[in-house]
């Protein structure tokens, strides 16, 4: 018997669920923002500093161009971001804040495809968000984008070595309380 | 003509004979108004005390010569920590030419105000100018006042605010420890935050909020099948990676290629 009973209480290796994801996503989104803001400030200061944007003819720009060049740059940082802390660490820093990590569907780190199609999944998903929500319906807790990618995402925080914080304990404490509620009913 | 001969100045000179400032009315402090005083004797106490440690250090480090850094300075171990020097270099001289830049700018755009205002002043100071100079000149005392009253009020809310913070910061430490010392749980949570010197106090909140957030993924599912009137979910079918140590994003894993042997 090779089979070892998994702690009820640990969460390390389980598909994660909508809260946190959402939660990784809405701080990644906010990190990415900052960062393409901060940066595209820096190079608009500098090449108008030089007069570089004179030199180029980038002088006399309209509100519609300017947003087109923001949006431009806003979605190059976001899938630079996205598929190089993918490939890197499994992770964005969202999904490391939140204690969570994507890998293809048999547990293998993800490969430059699968992050390519998992980006590009993320645009179909956003149809009115039903690729998101069909997170809370799937069997493995997969998104469109991880559907059409192949990969899950799961818990990934060590769990094992933070113990005895008051709400973990606490939550510790409902979980054993429901499991074992749960199971008087099944017998009776 | 009335005061045709009287030469009137541009810009304030100064109070004379004092006793005509005008004292802006104590006002009953409302709750915001309170606040916002608290928060500017926070910032203001709290970045002095900052400064004023950070000074005290940096005498501390510049005179222990086995603290200000290593004795061989031509020494690099590698090219990433020469890369490292070198934008730590770049960062403080760029700093000392901003704050440098700026001196500058503050002087030549004071000096250049100054000197537009004496040679106005020289200009316009005659009978022929001074209808035309008088309005103006009102009109530039009258800012001069207010200026003068907005500064001495700043100055009395400045040392308000930095009591008002003192008292405050005071109160709520003390309040904190009792409430710490009255309750178990909370002292418990305390001593083990302070105790565990491998988990900070990030970690430990990272972990709850982590805990928190698992949780709701299993209540909102839940809830959610509950409107819909789906079976609720027992148990989530197993992850290939469940239970198990995630190495695969591991350098030396990564050199093996172990990821794709599995796969």
């Amino acid at each position: 018997m090779d089979e070892q009973p998994v702690s009820p209480t640990t969460y390390l290796g389980q598909y994660a669920g909508f809260v946190t994801r959402l939660v990784s996503f809405v701080i990644d989104r906010a990190l990415v923002g900052m960062v393409a803001f901060v940066t595209f400030l820096s190079v608009e200061y500098i090449l108008d500093a030089f007069q570089i944007n004179q030199l180029l003819g980038f002088w006399d720009r309209t509100w519609q161009g300017m947003s087109l060049l923001v949006a431009g740059f806003y979605l190059i940082v976001t899938i630079s971001y996205d598929i190089g802390f993918w490939l890197l660490a499994g992770q964005t820093p969202g999904k490391r804040m939140m204690g969570l990590r994507i890998l293809r569907s048999d547990g293998t780190r993800l490969h430059l495809a699968n992050a390519v199609r998992r980006e590009i999944g993320y645009a179909l998903s956003g149809i009115l968000f039903l690729g998101y929500l069909w997170i809370l319906f799937d069997n493995r807790r997969q998104g469109f984008h991880d559907k059409l990618a192949g990969t899950i995402v799961v818990y990934s925080w060590p769990e094992g070595d933070l113990k005895g914080t008051l709400v973990r304990d606490r939550v510790q404490r409902i979980r054993r309380q429901r499991q074992v509620s749960r199971s008087e009913r099944d017998v009776a | 003509m009335e005061n045709g001969d009287e030469s009137i100045p541009l810009s304030r000179q100064g109070k004379d004979g004092g006793g005509d400032t005008q004292v802006i009315p104590e006002q009953q402090a409302g709750r915001v108004a309170l606040m916002t005083r608290l928060l500017v004797g926070l910032l203001v106490s709290g970045s002095g005390e900052l400064l004023q440690r950070l000074d005290d250090l940096q005498e501390e480090v510049l005179a222990d010569p086995a603290l200000s850094g290593p004795s061989d300075l031509t020494k690099v171990d590698s090219s990433r920590d020469a890369v490292r020097y070198l934008a730590i270099s770049l960062l403080l001289r760029s700093e000392r030419a901003v704050s440098g830049g700026i001196r500058t700018g503050y002087e030549v755009t004071t000096g250049t105000v100054r000197w537009s205002f004496r040679a106005l002043d020289r200009l316009t100071d005659n009978w022929l100018m001074r209808p035309v100079r008088k309005p103006f000149a009102n009109r530039g005392r009258s800012w001069a006042d207010q200026l003068a009253l907005l500064i001495e009020e700043g100055k009395r809310e400045e040392q308000k605010s930095k009591v008002l913070a003192g008292e405050s910061v005071g109160v709520i430490v003390d309040e904190l420890v009792d409430l710490v010392s009255e309750n178990p749980e909370l002292d418990r949570l305390v001593a083990e935050i302070v105790g565990q010197k491998s988990v900070g106090l990030a970690t430990v909140m990272a972990d709850n909020a982590r805990t928190l957030t698992a949780t709701g993924d299993d209540v909102v599912e839940h809830v959610l099948r509950r409107l819909l009137r789906r079976p609720p979910r027992r148990v989530l079918p197993p992850s290939p990676v469940e239970g198990k140590p995630q190495t695969m994003y591991k350098p030396e894993v990564r050199a093996e290629g172990g990821d794709r042997g599995d796969g």
